[in-house]
């Protein structure tokens, strides 16, 4: 990778990497572009007091403060898609100098709840999801099969959470080759931050409008799926352990530390399997980069991040494409935290559609599945953030056209 | 086979168009009002005296004077007229009026005279209080002069309040950040020093599931600090602090890096 000092026509001075003849990334005042291996663009502006981050294909979220509680500071970041606005609430916190956040819940079930969604059930539940008459499920039929039965909630909450992130790397695909527009279907609030549209109603939607022509190129179901029984297994216990806790916030929701260094769930020793939830490229040791992209898994192979606030990882499953498996190498810690803040928002949604279904289909019957005030009130979606993004795209532009006009010395 | 998802996709709208409501009823939580949330977008400065006159206690978030026309008056005076804003106009307390305040000064047998200043285009300030006040749909943000960052020495500490006037029944629909960018076009949260932009941290993220935070161009230059610094010295010259150590008469700065201890409001040490 080289890099090149630029001082582009508006005489702004903004440094630019290559790689491969190809910008990899700008780095400009109060504005950064990243391009992924495959090309795909990440934009991260801060204006005015708000990180606004874009990842293509009209996805992205604005970040501003929200309020602050008892020497605890809370932030919101409303997400955009399918002309639709979600927020959610994080929590600030420091670790070694670097700062984390935190999912931050709006509310929690009753402690009964979490304990029946624990604890083994009567008997094993056999339950369809209906995935074979979904599309994404014919390009990653052979990647991810989920378990045939269920001796718990866990395993039934792995296989949404995965069914989840699939659904969204496929219409992340199909919208980076741009074979499809942001669905207008109201989408599920408790889904969209990081699956953008992961949601099963939208691909019923993508199914509707796309029809046949979607299930091209279904993989055999008769190959072994590539995300294996002890992976899926590791992530089954890791959402047991979420759930446990979960069980002990919502006994008492205003136990969170304040002030003070705070090792982030993403580096806890409960954690150490995570669900990518956006393309991220590493650098393996063999020096030739490569990409994870949504629905791989990653195991955390060291605790404390190194002087860069990296982690090492080790690729666990990955579909075609993306980093080999066993695939070794070291990424920013607040990238895993990212990942485990996902896993908590689809986890909330899956033990929300739990509660749904309660009775239903085959499962059991939960004892009680009314919710009480979590963390943080809920934040309200602020209503600008698709014009926020729309202009940072637009700046993304005009730098990008400056980038590859400008003048200036090395 | 059951099919759990079998849902038309009018229904499933219907559907979620019930439980979206209902979620939020459910949880009866508070909402957050429009002042906590700009209180926490803006962190207010903290003054105190010594024995030299007002200082800064701790450094609040630091804005960018954007447009002309905001009167100040030195920090001890008790009068404080409102710089009004409305339609995209700074409207400057009038000549009539201060002569007013002075003649009021005269009445109450002090000798004092009345001095203001209009605070100029980039000249650097801190939030001090902002109020909120739905029912007249406007906005009230006092500053006060950020001197160290202006090169002010000595230092006034010159203050001012501003009154955002919104149209009438407007503040009530409107988001934070659309608060926010209506008080940017006056005063707009710094950029320049590497200070945090979201409300008093200072943090780094990941690079790309999270995106990294901008690294301002070109990076600054090597920053020094010296015994007898004021708290807002260092800030202006090192960036908002990761933790604040509060002991009283004695603050501790923590950097990433760096650790400088205040006694009484000034550097006593640097580790």
């Amino acid at each position: 990778m080289t890099s090149r000092s630029i001082t582009t026509r508006s005489g702004a001075h903004v440094t630019a990497s290559y790689r491969g003849g190809n910008v990899r990334s700008i780095q400009a005042h109060n504005m950064r572009i990243d391009h992924g291996l495959h090309g795909e663009r990440r934009v991260v502006t801060e204006r005015n007091g708000r990180r606004i981050v874009t990842m293509g294909h009209g996805r992205g979220y604005s970040e501003r403060a929200y309020f602050n509680r008892g020497g605890r500071a809370y932030y919101q970041r409303t997400y955009y898609y399918g002309g639709h606005r979600y927020a959610y609430a994080y929590r600030g916190y420091y670790y070694h100098g670097y700062r984390y956040y935190g999912y931050a819940p709006a509310y929690y079930y009753h402690p009964v709840y979490y304990g029946w969604a624990y604890n083994p059930w009567p008997a094993p539940v056999a339950y369809s999801w209906g995935w074979t008459a979904n599309p994404w499920y014919g390009s990653y039929g052979y990647y991810y099969a989920p378990y045939p039965v269920y001796p718990a909630a866990p395993f039934w909450l792995t296989d949404y959470m995965m069914g989840a992130q699939l659904q969204a790397a496929y219409e992340a695909g199909l919208a980076a080759r741009g074979e499809l527009n942001p669905p207008s279907l109201v989408a599920s609030p408790d889904l969209v931050a990081g699956l953008f549209s992961g949601d099963l109603l939208v691909s019923s939607n993508l199914q509707l409008v796309y029809g046949a022509a979607m299930y091209a190129g279904a993989a055999g179901a008769a190959s072994q799926p590539q995300v294996s029984k002890e992976v899926k297994d590791a992530l089954a216990e890791e959402v047991k352990q979420q759930i446990a806790a979960d069980k002990a916030a919502a006994a008492n929701p205003n136990q969170s530390a304040a002030g003070g260094d705070e090792v982030p769930p993403a580096l806890s020793p409960n954690f150490r399997y995570f669900i990518v939830a956006s393309d991220v490229d590493i650098t393996p040791d063999s020096g030739q980069e490569c990409q994870l992209t949504q629905g791989d898994v990653i195991y955390r192979a060291s605790d404390q991040p190194d002087a860069d606030n990296n982690v090492d990882v080790v690729v666990k499953s990955s579909k075609k494409d993306d980093c080999a498996l066993g695939t070794k190498g070291a990424l920013d810690a607040n990238d895993v935290q990212e990942m485990y803040n996902q896993f908590r928002l689809s986890l909330e949604a899956g033990l929300k559609s739990l509660a749904e279904n309660s009775g239903k289909n085959g499962l059991p019957t939960a004892p009680d599945t009314a919710t009480t005030a979590g963390e943080v009130p809920a934040p309200t979606p602020d209503n600008n953030v698709d014009s926020d993004l729309q202009q940072q795209q637009k700046e993304a532009d005009d730098l990008e056209t400056d980038v590859k006009q400008g003048s200036g010395g090395q | 086979m059951r099919q759990r998802i079998e849902v038309s996709i009018q229904v499933a709208m219907l559907l979620i168009a019930a439980i979206v409501p209902a979620r939020s009823a459910a949880q009866g939580a508070p909402t957050v009002s429009l002042a906590d949330q700009l209180t926490a977008q803006y962190t207010m400065v903290k003054m105190g005296a010594d024995s030299s006159g007002p200082a800064v206690v701790e450094p609040g978030t630091i804005l960018v004077i954007q447009k002309g026309g905001i009167l100040g008056v030195p920090f001890s005076d008790m009068s404080l007229v409102p710089t009004k804003y409305q339609d995209g106009k700074i409207q400057t307390p009038n000549n009539v009026m201060m002569k007013g305040i002075g003649h009021a000064f005269s009445r109450l047998g002090t000798s004092k005279q009345q001095t203001t200043r209009l605070f100029q285009i980039g000249e650097k300030v801190y939030p001090a209080k902002i109020d909120v006040t739905q029912a007249a749909d406007k906005v009230t943000l006092n500053i006060v002069a950020c001197d160290s960052c202006n090169n002010t020495n000595p230092p006034t500490f010159y203050k001012a309040e501003v009154v955002f006037q919104f149209a009438k029944g407007s503040l009530a629909n409107m988001s934070p950040p659309q608060v926010m960018d209506t008080i940017a076009q006056v005063l707009t949260i710094d950029d320049s020093g590497g200070g945090d932009q979201q409300g008093g941290g200072n943090g780094q993220q990941g690079n790309q599931a999270q995106g990294g935070p901008p690294q301002n161009q070109p990076p600054a230059q090597p920053q020094t600090i010296q015994l007898g610094q004021t708290t807002d010295e260092v800030v202006a010259a090192l960036g908002q602090p990761d933790k604040i150590v509060n002991l009283g008469s004695k603050q501790i700065y923590v950097y990433k890096d760096l650790k400088v201890t205040f006694l009484k409001g000034k550097v006593s040490d640097v580790q």
